[in-house]
Parts: structure tokens; sequence; C-alpha cells
């Protein structure tokens, strides 16, 4: 195999794991070769440095919201009756 | 096979992947209340005691998550009301010290595919998701897919409204577990165990949601004028 190939197995075997990588899912072993791998490879890096931003867009924009107030206490006020008179109130939800 | 080579430092300092990946995941271990290992058998009042104290403290990212769920924020807070309502009842049978935030999440899903899904009457998407198609849509080469960095500058500077909205276009079973890896950072384990579904299938969710995702948000990004609109493929 020549040394073009081989590097390109490289590549594809790091873009292929990509998202169990940045999810912090991939096993130690297989995490190091894909290290290695852009520590070497420009394109991959940039590559996974898009997704780690990508990954950071999601987190930093879809979320955070905080609850009204009004829901807040009406959560608090249910729990107190609730546990006031167990378990009718509430009780017959099952989870 | 593999360059034997370790990151050199400069790379590491420049490139937020080398960085990110060398921390450790955001996941928290819950905090259980002291109350939980006392010794003597907890009366009600403790119960309740101990729930205020542990399950409350979720109540602002489960009613994040509901507005990703629902339509309306209408929506989200009864979801959000009646999680805490089920959640109560049974929080006897809850394990202190093991994973309440993913038990409330769990008790979040449920409620909401039970009481509000079947009413939206959405289609339920399972057409062709199998364990290992993840495996069948990876990455061809550097430059057939995924965004490039300055694609992705141009991303940065949609408005927030853009980005939910676009994670509000993916069918439910995508958005919820983009959403809870990338926005909650739960494992594939744990969102396994919250959607009620094979870790193969997160990955598959995962995997084609964060690829719609990216298509979408290009093209908001095109119809903003922050991305050219010819020949790039997103």
């Amino acid at each position: 195999m020549s040394r073009r190939d081989e590097s390109l197995d490289d590549c594809q075997y790091a873009l292929e794991r990509v998202y169990v990588f940045l999810d912090h899912e991939l096993d130690e072993a297989s995490g190091d070769l894909i290290r290695q791998h852009l520590a070497a490879c420009e394109p991959c890096l940039e590559r996974f440095d898009v997704e780690v931003a990508f990954k950071s867009l999601v987190a930093r924009r879809c979320g955070g919201e905080t609850a009204p107030q009004q829901l807040r206490d009406k959560i608090v006020d249910r729990l107190s009756q609730a546990r006031q008179q167990p378990p009718a109130s509430w009780g017959s939800a099952q989870a | 096979m593999f360059v034997d080579n370790m990151a050199d430092t400069s790379l590491v300092r420049r490139s937020p992947v080398l960085s990110y990946v060398m921390s450790t995941p955001a996941n928290t271990p819950d905090s259980p209340s002291a109350a939980a290992d006392s010794g003597h058998a907890e009366t009600p009042e403790e119960r309740h005691a101990r729930f205020e104290a542990d399950a409350l403290q979720y109540l602002d990212q489960l009613y994040a998550a509901a507005l990703r769920m629902a339509r309306n924020p209408a929506d989200a807070d009864d979801v959000v009301q009646e999680t805490y309502a089920k959640a109560y009842a049974s929080f006897h049978q809850f394990t202190p010290g093991t994973n309440l935030k993913a038990w409330l999440y769990r008790i979040l899903t449920n409620t909401y595919i039970n009481s509000y899904r079947k009413k939206q009457r959405e289609p339920q998407i399972s057409d062709g998701e199998n364990v290992e198609d993840w495996q069948l849509a990876r990455a061809e080469s550097h430059t057939s897919s995924g965004l490039k960095s300055a694609e992705m500058v141009a991303l940065e500077n949609l408005p927030d409204s853009d980005v939910k909205a676009a994670l509000q276009e993916l069918a439910p079973d995508f958005r919820l577990a983009v959403y809870l890896a990338d926005v909650e950072g739960f494992s594939y384990k744990e969102i396994a165990e919250i959607m009620g579904t094979p870790i193969g299938t997160v990955m598959s969710r995962l995997n084609r949601g964060r690829n719609q995702l990216r298509n979408l948000l290009a093209d908001y990004a095109r119809e903003r004028g922050l991305l050219r609109r010819e020949g790039s493929r997103v």
C-alpha cells in the first residue's frame, strides 16, 4: 500500500469516529490513535475543530432558558399540597 | 500505520479540539443530599425535603428541554408540572445516589411522548433507522462532508432564534438526542435510558440529527446572506 493510501486510511479512521470521539465515548486506545493522527494531519484537525465549534454553538444557543417564576411557584405549591394530603391530589400520577 | 508523533504544544494551543479533548467531560454527578444515607428509615417529611432540595434544582434545565420538545411555552409548562408531579409520586422508587437528573429527564420524556406527542400526531421516525446506519453516514473525505472553518464562522453569526428554530425543525427523536448530548452533556448510555432505545439508535439519531441541523443552519445562513449560495455544498 502506498504512503498516500495509508494516510487516507488514517483520515477515514478518524473521520468515521469524529462524534464518538468528541462525545467522550471512544475507548482510550482508539482515542489515542485519533489524537496522534490529529497532531499530524491538518485537514482532519480542521474538521474536528469545526465539529467542536458546532457542538459548542448548539450548546450555547439552544438551552439556558429559565423557568418562569410562576411555574416554579406553582410546582412548589403543588408539592406542599401533595405533602399535606398524600397521596390523593397528585398521587394518581404514575411515573 | 499511525504516525507516532505526540501533539506538539503549539498545535494544542491553537486547536479547540485538542484542548477540548484533553479536558474532562462536562458531566457532573448529582450530589445526593445528606438525608439519603443517614441510616434510619426516611420519614415522609424528610423525603419531601429531599425532593425539594434535589429535584427542584433541575427545574430550569427541564423547562428548557421541554421548550425544545413542545410546540409552545404553555405546553412546556404543563409537561414540566406533570413531570414533577409524577417524579414526586414515585420518588420513593428512586435510588439515592444514582443519576437523579437522568431519572427526571426520563420522566419528562415519557410524559411528553405519552401526553403531547400523541396529540400532535407527529410521524414516528423509524423508517430506515437502525443500529448500524451511523456507520453508513460516515465521512468520505475532508472536503466532501461537514462544514469548513469559514462556514462555521457564518453560523456563529446567526441569531439564537435561528439556531433554536433549526433545532425545532428536526424530527422529535433526532432533536431530543442532539439536545441531550450537546446541551445537557448526557452520555450515550444515559440518553439511551432516557429515550428507551439501544445505544446504537442514540448514535444513529445523533449522527443524522447533527448532519441535518448543520444543513439547516447553513440554509439559514445563506438566507441571511452570511454564506454564499452557489457552489458551497455543506
